[in-house]
């Protein structure tokens, strides 16, 4: 019966919790007015700094997070240690100890009403595309152009160098040596592209030059499975060696 | 012996609560509160002295 009573009680304290701390504070404003009217800049700015540790720590107590009372108890100190020293004129030792009184006051008001965990931190944003991804998300565009103009070479060229596209997904290791090939051909693709989109007229050298990139695309991926397969010769030539080294053949 | 699963019941606080939040109104008061009641008899000294 008596916790439920209690319980209620916590209940409603939760709802108009922090409200009571410039209840306390109100006397402070009359007496930042008055100073004012009485050209006191010091005494305006002790009741003033008193008036607003007590609207912060409100606030603070009314988001009700973890470590909130805390907080509200520390702003409820300083505010009070202030316009004791400033506006009240009271001496260091006994605005301390004004300072302590709230700030244990504050604390044990409060105690015991609820308190939520501090939201989560947000997530780290998605890291960004690598560069086969990012190669691939501009080839696609060419691609859509290539597509809607109907131009069988620009498509030919797109699909060249999407299966060099499809070799590095494969080997990764390869990219180094073919970076520099992605970087012109895709720039030098993106340009031509931009261009006709525009409503450029196609040069007459522009058909043998599509040509050329998917040839040299093409190449590529020769080449780089020649030094692949190279690779591997040596590989097999070292072990057979090796073998015979060591006695085994 | 097997282990009895046991879980926590939320713990409410002590029917002494009251008093302590009694207490620290009492304790702000004698602080925030008299503070602000010096500071407001000091202004109005401040404009009749």
């Amino acid at each position: 019966m008596l916790d439920r009573a209690l319980g209620a009680w916590i209940g409603l304290r939760t709802r108009w919790r922090g409200l009571a701390l410039p209840i306390f504070a109100s006397p402070l404003l009359p007496a930042a007015l008055l100073f004012a009217i009485d050209g006191n800049e010091r005494g305006v700015t002790g009741a003033a700094l008193g008036f607003g540790g007590s609207l912060l720590a409100a606030r603070a107590l009314r988001r009700g997070r973890q470590g909130d009372s805390h907080r509200a108890a520390w702003l409820m100190a300083v505010g009070t240690g202030l316009s004791a020293q400033m506006a009240g004129h009271l001496g260091i030792p006994m605005s301390l100890i004004m300072a302590t009184g709230a700030l244990f006051g504050t604390r044990m008001m409060y105690r015991a009403l609820p308190e939520t965990a501090p939201p989560p931190p947000p997530e780290p944003p998605p890291p960004p595309p690598g560069p086969i991804e990012e190669s691939r998300l501009r080839l696609a565009r060419i691609e859509a152009v290539a597509a809607r103009r109907g131009d069988g070479k620009l498509q030919g060229v797109a699909s060249a160098m999407e299966g060099v596209l499809d070799d590095l997904t494969a080997h990764p290791d390869r990219l180094p040596q073919a970076r520099r090939f992605l970087t012109v051909h895709l720039d030098g693709l993106e340009r031509i592209v931009e261009r006709l989109e525009a409503g450029a007229a196609p040069p007459e050298g522009l058909p043998i030059l599509l040509d050329d990139l998917a040839t040299t695309a093409q190449e590529l991926r020769g080449r780089l499975t020649r030094e692949e397969s190279a690779a591997l010769d040596i590989q097999v030539k070292v072990l057979s060696d090796r073998l015979r080294e060591e006695g085994f053949r | 012996m097997a282990e009895r699963n046991v879980t926590s019941l939320p713990v409410s606080p002590p029917l002494t609560t009251p008093l302590v939040w009694a207490w620290g109104g009492v304790l702000l008061t004698a602080t925030t509160w008299l503070v602000g009641i010096v500071a407001l008899f000091r202004s109005i000294g401040g404009l009749f002295g």
